[in-house]
């Protein structure tokens, strides 16, 4: 088996903090980083070198290191990307266009949308300030239209490989700094036939499934988390728990409860109550259902999690509903961990072909609207269920009828977006993901991957969180942390200094080289910019 | 809600109306008065999202310019200028529209701010009023787009940059900047600053408000003629052409169809009308003469400008049903002219032809396109019924206005002429003439032409539909 070349969005940006291409073994554990990278084990040199005609990738803002593409992090002015030139093409104006596309004009770039089917195109220019080509991403003269000379960004978000891969080719030709390509297809993004995504002009890949494969996995590890993200590389990290009917916070406010070393090292940052986002005071007081959003280091993040949900529930085994592409990924990163894995498929072939890619995982013959087949692989309450067909309605149900047949975290892919508030609002599961919001995520963070990054975009409440380095040139620096203008719906979640992550007091004095993670309302994010770079 | 957004939208314009540079008392009262309005409708509607979808465009729009228009009537009301109020609300809604069309006689003698005013109308109402509202106030977003859609004229709204405020931004400085050329350019050729000014706005609005009551007969210079012909023609076309072309696409307008149809038809229409002229009338005033001034009112009627050199009217009528006919067409669209919009008649011949050929081939394919790219059948039902729109309210606004006017060729050329927005027409509102003797009834009819001729029909007729109402 070759290495598998994904892209590693969220493993990558909180393990290294910066967008890059991940070596991983097809188990799915990282085995390098494309950050600071020095040597490369005899492993990975699978990729060569590029070809000379590459070496103007500097210019693109590429660069290679120990046989992997990087995207250098150096010398980019901080809100750079709020800049008014900024111009991004997105091919593709499904799901994940649309929104990748509301999301960059948010952050004021001048958006292009193209795609093949006319009505797509229409139908988001209806609803988006941006400019409609129709027409195929990857010929030349539609790009020509869309104005690839000038643009800053071409995000390839096609379904079709192909398309995005040619797209990202003709972009190369074009000059356009960065070209960000989603490919479903991992065994496209393998080293084999000394092909690299550089020669392509991909510089950055994201797999949908893979990237959505690592959401999961980071809730079950976490269960009864609603989210987690993150920060400064995994030393830090925010949650969405949700408050069950057993947590001591529930009996006092925030400001009166005892046990104040727990509350000394976490801040919470949001907090939502059915369709309400609120901001936690001293005098709130929680409610059973409440999420609440916290961010401290991640070693005190179980300590949270006992705090909000003392009965939640240990993950011991993993029903996997759907073998296809998102399933076979989770599977084999389940694999990877302690987990117990099963997978349900109906399609014989692909049932097949799910076993042959996996080692130890049981795979079974069913769908996920079973009972006798839950009954058979065995439901308790320390089992995960998880669906990923890609019907979402089929989703739904079999995670309705797995929580009845006892499982105690059950977590459903739904592409459709309006579902989502329907299934929030009735309680319907614990968790939805989507590969194609995964992919957006991603490609938002490695679009904002510079001196500010945001390292996600909270899914369940407006907001997200940007990390921000302190240079010496930067307004903050040498100011206590109670003499800051913020932007109001900004709150500085945590701190590093020196690897070491603290949860800030007012007294706490900022200093070139500190990491700030800030917890930012989306329209408050441009104004946190200028209020960074003034 | 919406009719709240739609109103505070008039808060900026009543601020850009309140502005004029006037020593007019008259100016004032209005200005400041509309600027009240404005801003008491901004305080109460304060609380409302500029999220506009895009029956919201349609409201602000539509309702936009029927209170600009209003608001507009004041300084001709309050100075005593104009004393009925349908005729107040006629010289404004035809300054706004650009259409030129005037109750006044005797301009030497009004005040200055009142002919300021009347230019100023022109001004804001070519490129129109709300997309410069889009382009200056940073407030709307994406709202922004469906005023763009709902003001801006002719069938396809290319957009030249992804955000719509910056292509409106962009159309304003291109609309500002001819002006400034034609205002310099007329200032060499020896007319004052003032009315360089007045008549380089009308001639890039496409308005026709002069200065002065023989229009530019009153000044005889070539130089001057040549100017504003050249400029007329240049306002007749597509602005987007414009653009592409500053920026270093020195064959847009060539490849653009519309442009060479335009363009040839004038050419065409000037060379026989020059011709017909000659024959008709001899060559007593020379051949050069005669013939720029024949090519400068061809051009004039063409792009709905409505300047007046030379009385055609006394031309032969063969000519002067071809000139209403090149009235009723209009430039291009994109541009600041009025009129059905070349593109739309030749979309819409391309749609006959497919129906003759289809009746002889019933099975031919036809796919119908404009510059290459085929045109999709939603949007070519669209031309079509602006087409039929047109036609049918120029037939029943005529039909009604023969109650006002001497006779049937007044009653069809005014309304042809305010619905494209070009000002003269034949017969009693003929070039020598003004709107002064059509009662009061009368000329609220044409201003309802006027409005949506401007409009193109839709953005104010969906306001009558029921549907459109309701929640």
């Amino acid at each position: 088996m070759g290495h598998q070349l994904f892209s590693g969005a969220m493993a990558a940006e909180r393990e290294a903090g910066v967008p890059c291409l991940v070596g991983a073994h097809p188990s799915g554990r990282v085995i390098s980083r494309g950050y600071r990278f020095a040597g490369a084990p005899a492993a990975l040199q699978t990729f060569p070198p590029p070809p000379p005609s590459l070496n103007n990738s500097r210019r693109l803002g590429a660069s290679l290191r120990g046989g992997h593409w990087r995207v250098s992090v150096d010398n980019m002015p901080i809100g750079a990307h709020v800049a008014p030139a900024m111009k991004a093409i997105i091919v593709g104006a499904g799901n994940v266009g649309g929104n990748l596309a509301r999301k960059l004009c948010e952050e004021r770039y001048d958006v292009v949308l193209v795609d093949v089917a006319l009505s797509a195109v229409e139908k988001a220019g209806e609803r988006l300030d941006i400019l409609t080509i129709p027409g195929n991403g990857a010929d030349p003269r539609t790009l020509l239209k869309a104005g690839i000379e000038e643009a800053d960004l071409l995000a390839a978000v096609t379904a079709r490989d192909e398309v995005n891969i040619l797209s990202c080719v003709c972009a190369r030709a074009a000059g356009v700094r960065h070209k960000v390509a989603r490919l479903a297809n991992a065994a496209m993004l393998s080293g084999r036939l000394d092909l690299h995504l550089g020669d392509l002009g991909v510089d950055f890949a994201v797999s949908p499934n893979q990237e959505c494969a690592r959401e999961i996995l980071g809730l079950i590890r976490l269960p009864g988390a609603v989210e987690i993200v993150g920060l400064f590389e995994g030393r830090a990290a925010a949650a969405g728990l949700r408050v069950s009917s057993e947590s001591p916070l529930l009996r006092t406010t925030l400001k009166n409860f005892p046990d104040t070393e727990f509350l000394r090292r976490l801040r919470f940052i949001a907090l939502r109550r059915g369709d309400h986002i609120l901001t936690p005071t001293g005098d709130t007081q929680l409610m059973i259902g409440d999420e609440v959003y916290l961010a401290g280091p991640t070693d005190a993040l179980p300590t949270y999690a006992d705090v909000m949900m003392p009965d939640r529930p240990q993950i011991k085994k993993v029903i996997v509903s759907g073998g296809g592409n998102l399933g076979f990924a989770l599977a084999r990163q389940l694999e990877a961990s302690d987990l117990e894995t099963v997978v349900l498929e109906a399609d014989e072939e692909t049932a097949e072909a799910c076993s042959g890619g996996l080692r130890r995982a049981l795979v079974v013959r069913s769908d996920g609207v079973s009972s006798d087949a839950l009954r058979e692989v065995g439901v308790d309450e320390h089992t995960a269920f998880v669906a990923t067909t890609d019907d979402d309605e089929m989703n739904i149900i079999s995670c309705l009828l797995a929580e009845k047949s006892g499982a105690s975290l059950t977590i459903a892919q739904v592409i459709k977006p309006e579902y989502v508030p329907v299934i929030e609002s009735l309680s319907l599961l614990d968790r939805v993901v989507s590969t194609h919001l995964s992919v957006v995520n991603a490609v938002l963070r490695f679009v904002r991957g510079r001196n500010v990054r945001s390292m996600a975009q909270l899914q369940t409440v407006p907001g997200e969180l940007i990390e921000v380095v302190i240079r010496e040139d930067m307004p903050w620096a040498g100011k206590a942390i109670r003499d800051l203008r913020m932007p109001k719906g900004t709150i500085i979640a945590c701190t590093e200094r020196a690897g070491e992550v603290r949860v800030p007091t007012g007294d706490l004095v900022i200093q070139p080289g500190d990491r700030l993670a800030i917890y930012a309302l989306p329209e408050m994010i441009s104004r946190l910019h200028s209020v960074l770079k003034a | 809600m919406i009719i709240g957004a739609g109103m505070g939208l008039c808060a900026p314009l009543g601020w850009a109306m309140g502005d004029p540079p006037s020593s007019l008392y008259a100016l004032l009262v209005a200005g400041g008065l509309t600027m009240a309005v404005g801003l008491g409708m901004r305080i109460a509607v304060r609380r409302v999202v500029a999220e506009l979808t895009r029956r919201d465009g349609f409201v602000v729009v539509a309702l936009g310019w029927l209170s600009v228009s209003a608001f507009g009537a004041l300084p001709y009301l309050l100075s005593g200028v104009i004393r009925t109020p349908a005729a107040a609300l006629f010289e404004s809604v035809s300054g706004f529209t650009t259409t030129g069309a005037s109750v006044l006689s005797d301009l030497e003698h009004l005040p200055r701010g009142i002919l300021f005013w009347r230019s100023l109308t022109h001004f804001f109402g070519g490129m129109g009023v709300l997309v410069l509202c889009v382009a200056v106030l940073p407030l709307l977003g994406t709202g922004g787009m469906q005023i763009f859609r709902a003001e801006v004229t002719g069938p396809l709204k290319n957009r030249l940059t992804p955000r719509i405020a910056s292509t409106a931004k962009l159309l304003w400085s291109l609309y500002v900047g001819l002006i400034s050329v034609e205002a310099v350019l007329l200032r060499l050729g020896g007319l004052s600053w003032f009315d360089a000014w007045c008549h380089s706005v009308a001639t890039v609005a496409t308005g026709g408000f002069s200065t002065r009551t023989d229009s530019l007969a009153a000044f005889p210079s070539p130089f001057v003629q040549i100017v504003v012909t050249f400029f007329m023609l240049i306002s007749g076309v597509n602005f987007s052409l414009h653009y592409l072309w500053l920026r270093g696409a020195w064959g847009a307008h060539v490849r653009s169809s519309e442009f060479r149809v335009f363009l040839s038809t004038w050419a065409l229409v000037c060379l026989a009308a020059v011709l017909w002229v000659s024959f008709a009338h001899g060559l007593a005033e020379g051949m050069g003469r005669t013939a720029r001034e024949v090519v400068f009112q061809v051009t004039s009627l063409m792009t709905t400008t409505g300047f007046v050199i030379t009385d055609y009217d006394r031309w032969p009528n063969g000519l002067r049903l071809t000139l209403m006919l090149l009235v009723a067409v209009g430039g291009c669209a994109g541009s600041t002219s009025g009129g059905m919009k070349m593109v739309r008649i030749v979309v819409a011949l391309k749609v006959v032809f497919r129906e003759i050929r289809r009746a002889v081939l019933p099975s031919s394919v036809m796919q119908i396109k404009v510059d290459g790219e085929p045109v999709a059948d939603d949007l070519l039902a669209g031309i079509v019924a602006v087409v039929l729109m047109y036609i049918t309210i120029a037939m029943v606004a005529g039909a009604a206005m023969t109650a006002f006017t001497p006779n049937i060729e007044t009653a069809i050329s005014s309304v042809i002429t305010t619905l494209s927005g070009c000002g003269p027409g034949l017969g009693a509102v003929g070039p020598m003439l003004t709107y002064a003797g059509i009662p009061a009834a009368g000329q609220l009819i044409l201003c309802a032409c006027m409005l949506l001729g401007r409009l193109e029909f839709f953005t104010l007729l969906v306001l009558f539909l029921p549907r459109f109402w309701r929640r």
